[in-house]
């Protein structure tokens, strides 16, 4: 944040400084012209003693008055210039330090990535985008993915229409799963139907809507005060309705957020953390992916789709050669790490004064 | 360091290179016609200094309109030159205030910044693989076009295409154009360009135009590139299907390819852009971030649907990147996904599998005390869980 308003600063010098002086020179220079259009109007009018002292002192005046023009601009240049230094001292030129500049670049890999992204595209309900994409990377997508986002596009479409009825259709075919999910769907759909009402300036309609509509949703009690509120208080009907979009992209084709931007949206907050240990380790031990089979510092993703055991002993990420071992009195270590406890066929648990065999240990599953 | 600041770089940037380019074009045209300006006064200083002169009003009537067309002249360049200027200007500053929306405190605009994020991204990669009517399309449906840097791209796709077409000109003006920076880039570009030029000539059985142009155009480069230009003048004595190499290199058609290649890199180096782009940079390290044993798992319970990196496109993708690093346990309960901690204790069934207290209390509940392990749908009694103490 603070490199932006650094670099907001220099520019708005700049700026500045182009509104300051780009209307100054305009004015000066049409008065220097109407000056001298105005001499010779008189020369040629007159045809009598010209005032040589006056033109030529004026004419000095003016000569000089120019060229400060573009000697001010080259003043500039260090202007400019800072910019591009504040630039270049508040962010990172090369970020690819901390990837592998291999990956991604065969054409396998290059055609999955392009149907990620194009699938990414039909999701985001980016129809055209996607369709020329498939045309110009020259890929093809199975037609059954196609077939399920197309409805929802059609879902989708209409819902920015002011057309809810696609996707009330929608929300009774899939009741059951709604319900399960506890989603807020319906309610949310009813709600912005009430406001489509409300902002055609129909109280009465409104009312009689949210009367037959609301009653259902006893378990909604707040959400229905603050729509009812609504009435008094006008809210920004096109920012819901984005977010009944959304939930309803949410809610119908993926459980889940989008993958791809899980991924992306990860990656943003991990390649920071990256570079920074990419500067802070030896430049010339090769890059920070090469050859190694994990990446050197822990990333706080905010997402754990997986348990990972790491041994509190050996302080390493268990494997399938290198399982979690639980001991008899129930304290879990690895197998590398039981391996290396054992002293003369038996074994004392690192965290109670329990001694056990070594076979007596079971390997167990997360 | 913040993503802003570690991912931002070519956003900014290239605005910049923009403006600075146009700040040198404007600070050119002001000094031409400033002189213009100057060597008028002085013809006419010299000339009213003269009596003889000053008494012919119809010449010193001359001399002012003279002026005042430079003037105007002058006006007019400096109203275009500024303006230029505030406008590579005013991208920039556009460019900031949405960068600055990043810190929004309100949730819905920041998620709204990231997903025009990705959409900028996308944009890019679209860009340097050459797909440009996407990139225009994204760009136009999502409002991209002030924030993201097609301009540049379509500037280099048109020439991009001329050398597909075996034309130099349009790739020769683009070196002319940036030749002060290129110089100090030491850019191989027009050089070979040239040589091009000269195997063209050679191909064509136009030996003597291909000498004169040699004269003409790669003797220049004697000093620094000696080797290369006696590389290319012993073609003049090869027939065109030589198998000899390198000069069967020299005449290969991939050289053309090449060349499209070395342009689009200079173009990146020339605005600093990096070689890859970022859509593709933080993808990887996304994935890696997420990556762990368990995606690989033989047994399919152990994937996790909602997993990125457990489907299948994205798995084949993070198959060479690293895992996560992991020092530190965070387990799971596979059936409710809660955390095991204090308050939801991880059980171990007879066959190895853990699973958390809450989940098999339930289970057992609905199923007269009896617990079904989901991997292996072995049965159970609740009481045969053992407790598990994870440090």
């Amino acid at each position: 944040m603070d490199s932006c308003l650094a670099v907001e600063a220099d520019i708005d010098k700049l700026i500045a400084k182009y509104n300051k002086y780009g209307p100054k020179w305009q004015f000066q220079l049409h008065r220097f012209i109407s000056t001298l259009e105005r001499y010779k109007r008189e020369i040629e009018s007159q045809s009598s003693e010209i005032d040589k002292c006056g033109l030529s002192s004026t004419i000095l005046q003016m000569k000089l008055a120019i060229k400060d023009i573009s000697n001010e601009h080259r003043r500039w240049h260090s202007d400019v210039s800072r910019v591009g230094k504040t630039i270049d001292k508040n962010f990172i030129a090369d970020y690819t330090e901390a990837s592998n500049k291999k990956a991604f670049k065969t054409d396998h890999e290059k055609e999955i990535l392009n149907k990620i992204i194009c699938m990414h595209l039909y999701r985001d309900s980016k129809w055209e985008v996607a369709e020329e994409f498939l045309k110009e990377a020259g890929i093809t997508v199975d037609d059954k993915l196609k077939q399920r986002y197309l409805n929802l596009n059609h879902i989708v479409d209409s819902l920015r229409q002011k057309d809810p009825m696609p996707a009330f259709e929608w929300v009774y075919q899939n009741k059951v799963q709604l319900d399960a999910k506890k989603s807020d769907l319906e309610f949310k759909l009813h709600q912005i139907v009430f406001l489509d009402i409300l902002n055609r300036g129909d109280q009465y309609e409104a009312v009689v809507y949210a009367r037959t509509n609301f009653s259902r949703f006893i378990d909604k009690q707040k959400e229905i005060q603050s729509t009812m509120g609504m009435l008094l208080y006008p809210p920004n009907v096109a920012q819901m309705r984005t977010e009944v979009i959304d939930l309803f992209i949410k809610d119908s084709c993926l459980s889940d957020d989008d993958m791809l931007s899980v991924c992306v949206n990860v990656g943003c907050s991990a390649l920071p953390a990256l570079l920074d240990i990419k500067q802070a380790i030896c430049r010339d031990v090769g890059g920070v992916w090469n050859e190694n089979d994990e990446l050197p510092i822990k990333i706080d993703t905010g997402f754990a789709y997986h348990s990972v055991f790491a041994c509190p002993i050996l302080r390493t990420r268990s494997g399938t050669s290198n399982p979690p071992m639980m001991l008899v009195c129930g304290h879990v270590i690895s197998k590398d790490a039981l391996n290396k406890l054992e002293r003369s066929g038996r074994l004392k648990c690192p965290y109670c004064p329990k001694e056990q065999l070594p076979s007596e240990a079971r390997t167990i599953n997360f | 360091m913040s993503d802003l600041k570690s991912l931002e770089h070519p956003t900014l940037k290239v605005p910049y290179e923009v403006l600075n380019k146009k700040f040198r074009t404007t600070q050119k045209t002001l000094d031409r016609e400033v002189s213009h300006f100057q060597n008028a006064v002085q013809e006419f200083e010299r000339d009213i200094s003269s009596d003889v002169a000053m008494t012919d009003t119809s010449h010193i009537s001359s001399l002012l309109s003279g002026m005042v067309e430079k003037l105007k002249v002058l006006k007019r360049k400096a109203d275009e030159g500024i303006n230029d200027e505030l406008q590579a200007g005013l991208v920039c500053k556009k460019r900031l205030e949405h960068l600055k929306e990043h810190n929004s405190p309100c949730e819905v605009i920041v998620k709204n910044w990231r997903r025009r994020r990705l959409d900028r991204m996308l944009v890019e990669y679209f860009l340097r693989c050459g797909y440009y009517n996407s990139a225009n399309k994204l760009a136009n449906n999502s409002d991209l076009n002030d924030l993201t840097n097609i301009d540049l791209f379509m500037i280099s796709k048109e020439v991009e295409h001329s050398l597909a077409n075996h034309e130099t000109s349009k790739c020769l003006a683009w070196c002319h154009d940036n030749r002060s920076k290129l110089r100090k880039l030491r850019s191989t570009m027009e050089f070979n360009l040239r040589i091009q030029e000269f195997i063209e000539l050679v191909r064509q059985d136009k030996r003597l135009d291909a000498v004169r142009h040699a004269r003409k155009y790669i003797s220049t480069f004697e000093d620094t590139r000696m080797d290369e230009v006696q590389q290319c003048m012993v073609l003049l004595a090869f027939p065109t299907d030589t198998e000899i190499s390198p000069y069967k290199d020299m005449f290969d058609e991939t050289r053309w390819q090449r060349l499209i290649e070395q342009f689009r890199q200079e173009n990146y180096n020339l605005y600093q852009l990096s070689s890859q782009s970022v859509f593709t940079v933080v993808l990887q390290a996304g994935l890696s971030a997420l990556k762990t044993p368990q995606c690989y798992s033989e047994i399919k319970e152990a994937r996790n649907i909602s997993c990125p990196v457990c489907q299948e496109w994205f798995n084949t993708l993070a198959k060479p990147l690293p895992f996560a690093h992991c020092s530190q346990s965070r387990l799971f309960c596979s059936i409710s996904g809660l955390p095991l901690n204090e308050h939801n204790i991880p059980m171990v069934l007879p066959n190895g599998y853990v699973y958390g207290e809450q989940a098999l209390v339930e289970m057992s509940n609905q199923n007269n005390g009896q617990v079904i392990c989901p991997k292996t749908k072995e049965v159970y009694w609740l009481k045969q869980a053992e407790k598990v103490y994870v440090m």
